[in-house]
């Protein structure tokens, strides 16, 4: 098998799958460091007539004027931003893309809502590992009638109208929203995340038993139960490894997938809520601002340009990585 | 005794519509040491037997039935799926026709060899290697310390073959079922891999069921031979005289749709 430092060489060596993993690195940072960052504030509104178009950094890069916000933020959050304001008083960066109709800054909007999709992204990439994995394999690897039932719920699952579900759950959690949160610590985003979860393990399943069915029958499987391997290990050893191509490629689907699903119940109102910023909110604030008068193009070229890149990247590396864990891949040695 | 003892071996696949007899009361004894032939067209059911012996025919939709099937006195038709796994790889093991397909492509040949060391002995990683590489230096693969981290689609169909046999012969079984093992080779590769073959088999006294279509390995590597056609034995005879004097029909026909040089100066 290709180890994992071994993998790890080979996609060194693929430029493209390379820098584009740096590329979501560094995005992963600038999110996670999104309060130590200079970045004014994402919520704070200032009265004016209409959005202000993007600045040059070189030719405006702070400006002073920083306020902390009242948002709730978590423990760490709230450390890094009394560390920004140590650090960088009440500079803040000019708009460098530009703000909104509202007056707040976009490009601390852009990286404050890219934690909503890499979480979204995260629950989803979670699900398809443990339960799309787990769920297709085992399926196809008993065949018979517990295949035929495993099957049967995932279709089951998909033909739900997701839509519908999201509405009745996330009524049902405003409906019961004081006692839930007090509970069971259930607020509207855990549903949320849930049911992105949820939806976002179907096609793997799918996908790895039918990988799984047609691995089950091949000679090296075979050889294996020969050899006196059991079941779990065929799975692990013989089985699993060979799926990974499916699983990286079917991964590399399900998280733009989710991302765009994240940003369409947002847009609908069904996800993350204002004052919490998401990219999928960014959207549906940017073609609001589409006008006949004057078109504020930033407004809906910064989050498209975020979301445009992130999901090719992730799709490069995706692709990448298929390579470099497949033996057979010509350059591989 | 015999090593291997079959009666009334049946096979058979029950599909919706039909059933289908894929082996048909077979019978037949191995002695320790010796090779069998099996021998028959495509469809006689050979293949199936291979699988049968040691129960590895998919249940359900196939029903494996036999009034006897014993390994050196072990009763295999009654054992668990749990003794049967500690069977396969000890006291039986097999060798398939296409090496490409029958080696994992993802893992090395020496996690490959090794895996049945770590199965049944429970070897760690470092001492499952050492024995893999024995046993490749053992089936003349040179370089066998560095043959170990390759992956099978860098090996010659040849070499991946020889790897194979080192991997069903690495805990010494009593019994190899051989299905086809020649049958995707090249010629000359196809010689070398029956000698080896047989000078494994002189050195261990493993008894080997060698399934195959081809008379002329039947004539190379055999000793006694079974006849089959569907499903059933048609005939059962030493070498020599299934060359010499074929008493049933299908076995004249056979002999008579090999390519020339076989049927008269066949034999050993």
């Amino acid at each position: 098998m290709i180890a994992g430092g071994q993998a790890w060489r080979h996609l060194r060596h693929d430029r493209a799958a390379w820098t584009c993993l740096v590329f979501l690195g560094l995005v992963l940072l600038a999110s996670l460091s999104a309060p130590l960052l200079p970045l004014p504030s994402p919520v704070a509104i200032a009265l004016q007539e209409e959005p202000e178009a993007p600045v040059a950094p070189w030719r405006e890069t702070f400006r002073h004027g920083f306020r902390p916000d009242d948002r709730d933020l978590s423990w760490i959050d709230a450390r890094l931003d009394e560390l920004r304001q140590d650090l960088f008083g009440d500079l803040q960066t000019a708009p460098w893309l530009g703000t909104d109709a509202k007056g707040r800054d976009l490009l601390s909007r852009v990286v404050w809502g890219s934690r909503t999709s890499i979480l979204a992204a995260i629950a989803a990439t979670f699900a398809s590992l443990v339960l799309g994995v787990t769920w297709g394999a085992v399926a196809g690897l008993a065949g018979g009638r517990v295949d035929n039932w495993m099957m049967r719920a995932v279709d089951a699952l998909q033909s739900l109208p997701f839509i519908f579900l999201v509405i009745f759950l996330i009524g049902i959690v405003g409906e019961y929203r004081a006692e839930l949160a007090e509970r069971f610590g259930i607020d509207r985003e855990v549903v949320f995340y849930l049911v992105i979860g949820a939806v976002s393990w179907l096609t793997m399943a799918r996908l790895v038993r039918g990988q799984v069915l047609a691995l089950r029958k091949s000679a090296f499987v075979e050889a294996a139960r020969v050899a006196g391997a059991s079941g779990p290990r065929i799975l692990l050893v013989h089985v699993l490894p060979n799926v990974m191509g499916v699983v990286v490629v079917c991964l590399t689907l399900t998280i733009p997938s989710v991302m765009l699903f994240e940003a369409f119940l947002s847009f609908l109102g069904l996800g993350i809520e204002p004052p919490k910023v998401s990219w999928g909110i960014l959207a549906a604030d940017g073609t609001e601002a589409i006008n006949p008068i004057r078109i504020a193009w930033w407004l809906v070229a910064a989050p498209a340009a975020a979301m445009g890149s992130v999901l090719f990247a992730l799709n490069v590396v995706g692709d990448g990585l298929r390579d470099a864990l497949d033996p057979r891949h010509p350059g591989n040695r | 005794m015999a090593l291997l003892e079959v009666r009334d071996l049946s096979v058979r696949f029950e599909g919706r519509l039909a059933t289908v007899r894929a082996v048909d009361g077979v019978s037949f004894d191995l002695e320790e040491g010796e090779t069998l032939a099996v021998v028959g067209e495509s469809g006689s059911g050979k293949s199936t037997l291979a699988l049968a012996i040691p129960r590895l025919v998919p249940c359900p939709p196939g029903v494996v039935e036999a009034r006897t099937l014993r390994l050196s006195g072990q009763d295999l038709s009654r054992m668990s799926e749990r003794e049967l796994r500690t069977l396969r790889g000890t006291a039986i093991a097999m060798v398939f026709q296409d090496p490409s397909a029958s080696l994992c492509p993802w893992l090395t040949i020496g996690e490959q060899i090794g895996e049945v060391l770590e199965v049944h002995r429970g070897a760690s990683p470092r001492e499952a290697r050492r024995a893999a590489a024995a046993a490749l230096g053992e089936v003349g693969i040179a370089e066998p310390e560095a043959r170990l981290d390759a992956f099978p689609h860098e090996l010659s169909g040849g070499m991946r073959q020889r790897a194979t046999i080192a991997m069903a012969l690495l805990l010494s079984p009593r019994l190899l079922v051989a299905d086809e093992p020649t049958s995707a080779l090249d010629a000359t590769v196809q010689a070398q891999v029956l000698d080896l073959l047989a000078s494994l088999q002189a050195r261990r006294g493993t008894a080997i069921l060698l399934i195959t279509h081809s008379l002329g390995v039947v004539a190379t590597a055999a000793d006694r031979a079974l006849v089959m056609r569907s499903g059933r034995i048609v005939e059962e005879a030493g070498v020599r005289d299934l060359f010499r004097a074929p008493r049933h029909e299908h076995t004249r026909e056979l002999l008579a749709s090999t390519p020339l040089g076989i049927r008269r100066g066949g034999g050993r």
